[in-house]
């Protein structure tokens, strides 16, 4: 890392967020350092950060609880499916939109297409964020 | 630089967005220090092998 004053560990991060490779950066050297990866993520060095690591862009205290376990019930109050806590639902309208996004874009294979497959899921998912979870009891 | 927060290994931090190719150049180049909670995150198109 030419110019760059401290060591660091420098990460490569591939699609799936994992730790695919990690290079102890010297300071001020000029050697190229190879790795695969859409992200490569600087810390200082000795993070403890592994291969395999995933990388995270919600902080724990965010999330549900994975031990939290959920039911999704039928207009009966019967169990139709039990769930890890946290998982997401889409309702069927906004399934129904997301694949004729995706069906156009897989269609035309045109970029705008796929940005605004892309836009409209990050809507959905805002709206997933930003709803107050409803819970009822069920009948068990 | 936008700054965002992220988790791993079990821990947050806070670290600077380099996503434009002069971004990616400067890079941490300058820095006299970082702290242990930050760091800095370059984001490139696609998947493929690169030198750094």
């Amino acid at each position: 890392m030419k110019d760059t004053d401290i060591p660091l560990d420098i990460i490569f991060i591939n699609d799936d967020l994992e730790v695919t490779t990690i290079h102890k950066g010297k300071p001020n050297s000029i050697e190229l350092l190879e790795g695969e990866g859409s992200y490569v993520l600087e810390l200082n060095q000795d993070s403890g950060v592994k291969v395999g690591d995933e990388l995270d862009f919600e902080p724990e205290n965010k999330r549900i609880k994975k031990t939290d376990k959920m039911l999704v019930l039928d207009s009966g109050g019967e169990v139709q499916m039990e769930l890890d806590g946290g998982e997401r639902i889409f309702s069927r309208k906004h399934t129904k939109t997301l694949i004729q996004f995706a069906k156009k874009a897989a269609t035309t294979d045109n970029e705008n297409d796929y940005k605004a497959l892309g836009k409209r899921m990050f809507k959905f998912l805002d709206i997933q964020s930003n709803t107050t979870p409803e819970y009822v009891e069920s009948k068990n | 630089m936008k700054k965002i927060k992220i988790q791993i290994a079990g821990k947050v931090y806070t670290v600077e967005l380099a996503e434009t190719e002069g971004q990616h150049e400067s890079g941490l180049q300058g820095r006299k220090e970082l702290k242990d909670n930050e760091g800095m995150l370059f984001v490139f198109d696609g998947n493929e092998s690169r030198s750094f």
